[in-house]
């Protein structure tokens, strides 16, 4: 899964993420959630180049377990509550709070995070580019994953593998993941990522006018949203 | 030991002996980041370094290769403007311009380590560390890199550990070695004498060729939104017979490997063990019908101690413990092996299996002289045994010696090439 560059500075698509996503943590109703979704959905056609259907594929893979959530509630329902409601809520509250983190995910580009978090926020560098390095890893565990898991099969041959003999995949999965970890760690120390001075930083994270009203926008139509659902009564919360 | 303004060092030795850890200790990684403690006293008079280490994707930090070269200018503080300018004057003087907004993860292992060189030549070091620098590339690759040194300023010294010693000799004037016991002394790598080794020295009976081991007919892969890695490919093993797969670096030899030994999905092309089509065959079936040692030798370890990992083979392995230096190392843990030892033990484990057919890739990766003598010999024994061997190496030296048939890979196409068996294992 790879995150498309957006037109927007990451922390701008944060900044609105959170305000799309404070009011659907806060409600327990049908209103907050449904709303809520569909302005994550007009967020992503602002945030741009985003894969609608990779995006609706990974959305439908983790809103099972909403559906878990759903299940839950109607066979084994709290006392005193109607289980199929209380259901139906947290299954629309769960759906919509993956869909804004899923739609977020898809619409930055997680070395641009990293790198305005660094730029505009003072994440230390070090700490940053240990996050670049870590998700170049990603790619990489993958593939290994596949070659030990092979290279241990034909290795047992016919002897019987026991359950336990299959961690050892885990273990070299590891082990590789920690070992490439220190090598990095070396390489950044090499080139000087340790220091204290003050760094250059190549490539910018502009922050420009579009995205202060991008964000000025996104907070005002959170509020107004949740202000019109407050004062039609469709609001819902429960701490319970 | 004393490096000067403009010397050129190749440090040498026995895998495990300890030279990458002196290279750490040199360029002052080591003990701030490498554990263990260090006596005596290292006094470092240079101003900036470069250094460019093993594994080139375990180098790799940034999206982009421009960012790559540029990330220790950043980390030292320069001008942008500066940045950019030296960024782009080192990827044109490396041939590597091209690739300037490329992730470095989806280059080859040789374009990769050039930009890990990129990067460390654009500090303008007053001192060069190179840690196996080539250990990853193909001959050609490892050439085309010490080539790039010859342009560097006459005052900048470089210290380069490597086993290719005839490519690092087009670099270095001087070398040391690191001995078995940890000592440093001068050596003369120029008057080394090859090792023993060689297919016609060892005195074992010509290996007979016989059924058929590995059939592999119109093989082709590629990856999506890539052009194929290669097409059609067609290649056979005979029992009792040794072939190499080489070519250069990227152009997908471990891809075959990993095709025939279903790592990867299936694909256009078949693969036949023993006349049998392996897609077809059951998964037990297939699992004894071959070993696989993958280019990372960690990746075959399922045991908590060398000695558990050798008893799982057999009593053989044991005894090729013995050869391989491993007897002292019994009551390890495997991944605390060095990167050496790590594959001896691998062939130990692989010898003493017993397989139809074994596939190979990269086996001579971090051994030295001896103990890829060593393996010359085993797998040697292993065809006279009847078994097909089919390695994927980038050592053409180690090739020469080994193989009975080379099939050389080059724009997704493979060449087949009948080879003397004769030739002498030299010191690559």
């Amino acid at each position: 899964m790879r995150a498309r560059s957006s037109p927007r500075n990451p922390l701008a698509a944060l900044f609105v993420t959170v305000c799309l996503l404070a009011p659907v943590l806060l409600s327990t109703g049908y209103a907050t959630p449904l709303a809520f979704l569909v302005l994550g959905l007009l967020n992503l056609r602002v945030l741009g180049d985003v894969k609608f259907r990779d995006y609706l594929k990974t959305l439908a893979l983790l809103s099972l377990a909403s559906v878990g959530l759903f299940a839950l509630n109607v066979l084994a329902p709290a006392e005193g509550t109607n289980g199929p409601a209380r259901g139906a809520a947290v299954f629309l509250r769960s759906v919509s709070l993956i869909s804004l983190s899923v739609g977020f995910i898809f619409a930055v580009d997680p070395y641009e995070l990293v790198r305005a978090l660094m730029v505009r926020l003072g994440l230390p560098p070090r700490v940053g580019f240990a996050l670049f390095a870590g998700w170049n890893t990603i790619p990489l565990l993958r593939r290994d994953l596949g070659i030990i898991e092979k290279a241990q099969a034909l290795r047992y041959g016919t002897r019987r593998r026991r359950i336990r003999d299959r961690t050892h995949t885990a273990t070299a999965l590891l082990a590789g993941a920690v070992r490439h970890g220190e090598r990095v760690a070396l390489s950044m120390a090499a080139r000087g990522a340790e220091k204290a001075g003050p760094r250059t930083f190549l490539k910018d994270s502009p922050w420009t006018r579009r995205d202060t009203l991008y964000c000025a926008a996104g907070f005002l139509a959170a509020a107004l949203t949740s202000a019109l659902i407050l004062a039609l009564g469709l609001f819902d919360f429960d701490l319970g | 030991m004393t490096v000067r303004e403009g010397d050129r060092i190749l440090i040498r030795g026995p895998s495990g002996s300890g030279k990458s850890t002196l290279l750490q200790i040199l360029a002052g990684l080591a003990p701030d980041y490498v554990p263990g403690t260090l006596a005596g006293t290292v006094e470092r008079l240079y101003g900036s370094m470069g250094v460019v280490l093993q594994n080139p994707e375990a180098q790799v930090i940034t999206p982009t290769v421009e960012e790559e070269v540029a990330f220790s200018l950043e980390n030292d503080g320069l001008e942008a403007q500066v940045i950019r300018g030296r960024t782009a004057e080192v990827l044109e003087r490396l041939g590597i311009g091209r690739l300037a907004s490329r992730h470095p993860l989806t280059l080859s292992g040789g374009e990769c380590q050039r930009v890990s060189l990129a990067a460390a030549l654009a500090r303008q070091p007053d001192i060069l560390f190179l840690d196996e620098p080539t250990a990853y590339l193909d001959d050609a690759s490892a050439a085309a890199f010490f080539r790039a040194l010859e342009d560097l300023p006459g005052r900048t010294a470089v210290v380069v550990v490597e086993h290719k010693i005839e490519a690092a000799a087009a670099v270095c004037d001087q070398s040391w070695e690191v001995t078995p016991e940890g000592d440093l002394i001068p050596s003369d790598f120029r008057t080394s004498p090859p090792p023993a080794g060689s297919r016609a020295g060892s005195g074992s009976p010509e290996p007979e060729a016989g059924l058929s081991a590995l059939e592999v007919r119109g093989l082709s892969h590629g990856f999506e939104g890539f052009p194929p890695v290669f097409q059609g490919v067609d290649l056979s093993v005979r029992t009792g017979r040794i072939a190499a797969l080489t070519g250069p670096s990227g152009c997908g030899k471990t891809t075959v490997l990993a095709r025939i030994a279903r790592i990867l999905p299936a694909g256009p092309g078949s693969v036949r063990l023993a006349g049998r089509d392996a897609l077809a065959m059951k998964p037990r079936d297939f699992h004894s019908s071959l070993l696989y040692i993958p280019q990372n030798p960690e990746h075959m370890f399922i045991s908590e101690t060398v000695r558990g990992e050798l008893s799982l083979s057999g009593p053989g392995a044991l005894e090729s413990a013995d050869r391989y230096g491993l007897r002292g190392r019994l009551d390890s843990n495997p991944y605390k092996l060095s990167e050496g030892e790590k594959r001896r033990l691998n062939l130990c484990v692989a010898l003493a299996e017993r397989r139809p057919l074994y596939l190979l890739d990269e086996p001579t990766y971090g051994l030295d002289d001896v103990a890829r003598a060593a393996l010359v010999r085993d797998l040697e024994a292993l065809a006279v045994s009847g078994a097909g061997v089919l390695l994927v190496s980038h050592d053409e030296g180690f090739v020469r010696a080994v193989a009975d048939t080379v099939f050389r890979m080059k724009d997704g196409k493979v060449l087949r090439e009948e080879v003397p068996r004769a030739g002498a294992l030299k010191s690559a």
